[in-house]
């Protein structure tokens, strides 16, 4: 049965090559350029895929477009420019350091230092953290105490001195 | 040596008061999420004329162009034969066109022999259709999928962009007081 599975092998060979379709550049830098956009476009129907992982068909149309703007020679500002203006910030993975996509650029950036902030002036305190201030009551004891050992470690000086 | 009340206060007052303040932040932003309706993807041909473009009319050689698409409301709904959502508010489209409602079509990703089949078997609520397989005219709109609808006003404004299937509930919410509010 070889011819059976030379058969297998090259229909599973031309299905493979048969999904992803030839495209052809004028240069290495439309190629990268290409490869770069439609990793950095993200797709409007499926929330976290880029439009280079995506099947959905906006995808396929989407990269289709890419590439033909691309080989017109477009640049990757004026392409991403093109479809923020029909798809908004969305589009883009990484959005530009305007308005309120400030909070998403900074934002984290902010609570980290606030926070890091925080925890030095903690530690930085003298006080410990279960420091508590000693009641009229407890002060007595203790000065009680430290008396009683003045007193008891003076009498046990001047005894060795009479020796 | 037990904690006086003092410090069990400061205590709470420095831990359990920002903890609580953090709960309740993060609770309203799930919740507002959670019943949050809107689309992730923000349509932006709302409020703005319907962008200019041209291509066959489906089962014809003619080209047909937006600026045809003026002079009263329009209903611009992009459908497919391949497209599930397509199935389950067409009735609902041809109940409009019964009511004198206009639509205009844009196939979108399908073959003329395809959609012919789907239009023949179901009816067709279509004046026309622009044929798009190759997803330009989708792109231009902004579309994300099938089936999208656009209320076009008769000066050709874009008033309005459902992402998702057209029903009886999102008619009457959504497009009918737009429709009237200038009649």
């Amino acid at each position: 049965m070889s011819w059976l599975r030379v058969l297998v092998f090259a229909l599973a060979f031309n299905l493979s090559w048969a999904s992803k379709a030839i495209l052809e550049f004028d240069s290495e830098q439309q190629k990268e350029l290409y490869e770069q956009l439609i990793t950095e476009l993200r797709c409007p129907k499926c929330l976290n895929q880029s439009i280079a992982d995506s099947n959905a068909g906006i995808s396929d149309d989407l990269r289709n477009i890419v590439y033909e703007k691309v080989k017109q020679g477009q640049s990757g500002e004026d392409i991403k420019s093109f479809l923020q203006q029909r798809y908004g910030d969305f589009i883009l993975y990484k959005p530009e350091v305007r308005g309120t996509n400030l909070i998403l650029w900074f934002g984290p950036g902010i609570l980290l230092i606030l926070t890091i902030v925080f925890l030095v002036y903690r530690f930085m305190s003298n006080k410990p953290s279960n420091y508590q201030e000693l009641s009229e009551q407890e002060r007595l004891a203790i000065d009680q105490l430290l008396n009683d050992e003045e007193s008891s470690g003076s009498s046990s000086q001047n005894n060795r001195q009479d020796k | 040596m037990q904690p006086s009340p003092d410090t069990t206060n400061k205590r709470i007052v420095t831990y359990a008061i920002p903890l609580l303040i953090i709960v309740v932040l993060l609770g309203g932003l799930f919740m507002s999420a959670l019943f949050d309706d809107k689309p992730d993807v923000p349509s932006m041909r709302e409020n703005k004329p319907l962008p200019s473009f041209s291509a066959k009319k489906l089962f014809s050689d003619q080209t047909i162009h937006s600026n045809d698409i003026r002079g009263q409301y329009w209903l611009l709904n992009v459908w497919g034969s391949w497209c599930p959502t397509c199935y389950l508010e067409h009735p609902y489209l041809m109940e409009l066109e019964k009511q004198g409602v206009t639509i205009v079509g844009v196939n979108y990703r399908d073959t003329e022999s395809d959609a012919r089949r789907f239009l023949e078997q179901r009816g067709n609520p279509y004046q026309f259709s622009f044929f798009d397989p190759k997803g330009h005219i989708a792109i231009e709109l902004g579309i994300t999928a099938a089936p999208e609808t656009f209320l076009i006003s008769p000066d050709g404004q874009v008033l309005f962009h459902r992402i998702g299937a057209m029903d009886e509930k999102v008619f009457n919410s959504a497009f009918k007081p737009l429709m009237e509010a200038s009649q």
